[in-house]
């Protein structure tokens, strides 16, 4: 009896404890097990790579360590601190204070190395390694942690800077395409929930995370970019010129080649970046384009049949008076056909032009062509230049406007305004990002882009022709090229000072924007020189040769066929587009602080754009006809006609 | 007179049989039970204990993955970096080349560089400001390709003798750098 009752004493003493502990101290006894068991991990994916269109890499990321102590796991600070200081390099008085400060305020970390690769890492491990400690994670040293980073590295440094952009230390893009698609290219989070046993090995691990990052592919060519950044650097340097910008556009797709500025950054040296290289220029500079803008005064009066590239115009003395302003050209021409008015970049003839159009059709072709709003590309900050409403148009805007003052545009603008016209009037949306894609090389979206036609096939075929003759035989014979044929319109602008309000004839900006072959242009070419020093000073005598230099070097590396002979470059005298001599008045308009348009560039950062996907509208072809001849019966008002001289014709 | 009360057998009760010794097939029954709960026990802590390796497999696996992936990244920066053009223009300086056409227009500083003397008899020193001077207006294009993977018998490696020989030819009409024949000599 006295057994049994022993027996069921301590059977019912078991059984209490039991209950005891698995119902009472249930949660508490679960927790400790858990925490025991798992440990969760954060950690971030490489942040998605930059690609130029044949897959090389612009911006990439790679896995790096950063070995850090746990001061409250130290018991000997300064013994820990000797070792540390021998395979860090760090100083051994500078480290045992610093970890002993941190001890006693009960902070858990304290950086001892940055950036780590795994060869450092290895050679770490090993001089650190304490054969008396078992750890279950590296390095083997008590106290003594790694927290996996990221850098980001760009391997051609400063080619496409601006167009690459870089990101912070954060990971989180401060300009370009880093700030774009920020949210495509970010690495997300990992969380990882491991199960460890009592040795601390893994034994099962369950991984969640949230969309991974994608790369972007650019249409930026690196050697086509190469090419056009070399070419720059050189022309502004031997000019002397404050920046240089060049765009490079496939004219059927819209396909941004190359986008260069210069002076230009390295975004893997952040600290050395100067502040003002950083905008990029070629979006959002604006300038007034000068000459270059009288391909919208034309193109608008031919779409409107106004005038044929062979009607004839008369310059008169070359000078002209609108609204008590008197405009005037760099020389005087007399009667030209409208092709040669263009090539010999006559003022006078382009504001009779625009005259003829009217404000209301003349503000209709500059807003079809794309003037005053942004272009859409994917770059941030674009700017929308500037366009004033009719409403606010002055009596002489509409003339200053037709030989490109009074208007601001950038570059860009520019750039797609002539690559509409290479493409037979049809306008193709520029963009720089040719697709996006998952780390596996598969395609998640391809950027399609939208035609619209701006004008006719038949205006366009025009303006090619005429645009021709400015590179034959204008101001733009320094843009002649071997074994291709090109066209272009220069331009040369006196820029607005701010300082001294008014016009600077000292300061110019100096472009010279064409396309290559004439007959099917592959390429659309844009060179801007702001404020050249030294050499010439007109587009022609600037930029012209830069566009040479880029054409040539590109063309065959596009694989475009020679379409022409190979001839010299012209070194008969330069066609001046600028009266010489300085001043304002100059310029051939009189009251330039009422005409000029400030160039500047946005101080404001704007939001990124968001990459808007855009479904492709299809164009009807345009069958090819002959030039158009005025039909009989028709007037032609340069020729003085009107309906009451004009003899029917039969 | 006694009487007798005939005892009725009882019947046999459980309690009277399990007394006695317990068939052998009980003990059979028993023993195969045990067997198979026992072989449950040892079959379930198998395949835990396999679970727990394949896990810590799985996770060793897991781990060396991520260390190809990031050994992978890093040459493919490195085959980037080494592909650039600022590292390609690099090494060739580093070994005396001149990219074609900067000889006219930009001279660089080359470490050991001579100048020939032109006609005239001026020294025109490998400095950007006094070439700067000489750019004509009209700027000659040059096919500029990015620098290739440099050769020691590229058309611009300087030969043995050469440095004397231009500087013997008075003769000549522009002023050319030549690089250190002595960097060069010492490659081969």
């Amino acid at each position: 009896m006295l057994i049994v009752a022993v027996l069921v004493i301590w059977m019912g003493g078991i059984s209490v404890r039991l209950v005891h502990l698995q119902v009472t101290k249930h949660e508490w006894l679960k927790e400790r097990a858990e925490g025991q068991r798992f440990d969760i991990r954060r950690s971030k994916l490489p942040r998605g790579a930059i690609l130029d269109r044949n897959g090389r890499g612009l911006a990439m990321s790679v896995r790096v360590k950063t070995l850090y102590a746990d001061p409250t796991e130290i018991e000997d600070v300064a013994a820990a601190a000797k070792t540390l200081a021998k395979v860090t390099g760090v100083k051994e008085k500078d480290l045992a204070s610093q970890l002993a400060a941190a001890k006693a305020d009960e902070r858990k970390f304290v950086t001892l190395s940055k950036g780590l690769d795994d060869e450092t890492v290895e050679r770490i491990n090993k001089a650190l390694d304490d054969p008396k400690l078992r750890k279950a994670d590296a390095p083997n040293f008590v106290g003594l942690h790694y927290r996996e980073e990221q850098r980001r590295t760009y391997p051609y440094g400063t080619m496409a800077a601006h167009v690459v952009g870089f990101s912070n230390a954060d990971g989180i893009g401060q300009a370009g395409i880093e700030q774009s698609q920020n949210d495509i290219l970010y690495g997300a989070v990992i969380k990882k929930v491991q199960e460890r046993d009592r040795l601390g090995r893994i034994y099962d691990e369950s991984i969640s995370e949230k969309e991974p990052p994608k790369d972007v592919v650019l249409t930026i060519s690196t050697p086509i970019q190469f090419m056009v950044e070399q070419a720059l650097e050189k022309a502004v340097k031997s000019s002397q010129a404050r920046s240089g910008m060049s765009i490079v556009i496939d004219n059927k797709t819209g396909e941004i080649l190359a986008l260069a500025n210069y002076p230009t950054f390295d975004p893997n040296k952040l600290n050395e970046i100067k502040h003002d290289n950083l905008p990029n220029a070629a979006v959002q500079l604006v300038y007034s384009p000068g000459s270059a803008f009288k391909l919208v005064t034309y193109s608008s009066a031919l779409e409107r049949k106004l005038i044929t590239p062979t009607a004839e115009i008369d310059s008169g003395n070359g000078t002209i008076e609108v609204a008590k302003h008197r405009f005037r050209d760099s020389h005087s021409i007399g009667r030209v056909t409208y092709s040669k008015a263009l090539a010999q970049s006559s003022n006078v003839c382009a504001i009779k032009t625009g005259m003829r159009v009217g404000k209301e059709g003349f503000y209709e072709t500059l807003q079809n062509f794309g003037f005053g709003k942004r272009i859409g590309i994917e770059l941030p900050a674009e700017t929308n230049g500037i366009v004033r409403r009719l409403d606010r148009w002055n009596g002489d805007s509409l003339a200053s406007m037709s030989i490109g003052y009074e208007i601001g545009v950038t570059p860009l603008q520019m750039a797609t305004a002539f690559a509409t016209i290479a493409n037979n009037g049809v306008r193709v949306q520029p963009h720089i990002i040719k697709e996006i894609r998952q780390s596996d090389e598969q395609a998640v979206s391809v950027t399609q882009a939208e035609s619209t036609r701006v004008v006719s096939a038949e205006t366009a075929r025009d303006l090619k022709v005429m645009l021709r003759e400015v590179v034959l035989s204008g101001t733009g014979k320094r843009a002649q090229l071997n074994g291709y044929t090109s066209a272009g319109k220069t331009g040369t602008a006196w820029k607005f000072d701010e300082k001294i309000k008014k016009v600077n004839a000292a300061k110019y900006v100096s472009s010279f924007i064409g396309f290559a072959p004439v007959e099917d242009p592959a390429v659309t070419i844009a060179v801007v020189m702001d404020e050249p020093k030294v050499g010439g000073r007109d587009g022609g005598q600037v930029a012209g040769p830069v566009f040479r230099e880029i054409a040539q070097q590109i063309l065959p590396e596009l694989n475009v066929k020679p379409d022409g002979l190979a001839e010299q470059v012209a070194e008969a005298e330069d066609i001046p587009e600028t009266p010489s001599g300085g001043g304002p008045t100059a310029s051939g308009i009189d009251d330039p602080a009422k005409t000029a348009v400030a160039a500047s560039t946005p101080k404001r950062r704007e939001p990124a754009l968001e990459k808007k996907p855009v479904s492709p509208v299809k164009v009807k072809p345009v069958s090819l006809q002959p030039s158009r001849t005025l039909p009989s019966g028709s007037i032609d008002r340069s020729r003085g006609e009107t309906r009451d001289t004009n003899k029917r014709k039969t | 007179m006694r009487t007798r009360t005939a005892r009725r057998p009882r019947p046999a009760s459980l309690s009277t049989r399990e007394i006695g010794s317990l068939p052998l097939s009980y003990y059979v029954v028993i023993a195969i039970c045990g067997c198979i709960i026992a072989a449950g026990f040892l079959f379930a802590a198998r395949q835990h204990f396999m679970s727990m390796d394949l896990g810590m497999k799985n996770s060793k696996l897991r781990k060396q993955l991520e260390e190809l992936e990031s050994e992978s990244r890093r040459l493919l920066l490195a085959r980037e970096v080494a592909l650039s053009p600022m590292e390609i223009t690099r090494i060739a300086r580093g070994l005396g080349f001149v990219a074609v056409g900067e000889t006219d227009l930009l001279p660089m500083v080359v470490a050991g560089a001579t100048v020939s003397q032109n006609k005239g008899g001026n020294v025109a020193r490998a400095e950007n400001k006094d070439m700067g001077a000489q750019i004509s207006g009209l700027t000659r294009t040059a096919f500029q390709r990015p620098a290739g993977p440099p050769s020691v018998n590229g058309e611009l490696t300087a030969k043995a003798g050469n440095e004397k020989t231009a500087k013997k030819n008075e003769g000549a009409k522009t002023n050319v750098i030549r690089p250190d024949v002595t960097a060069v000599a010492k490659l081969r």
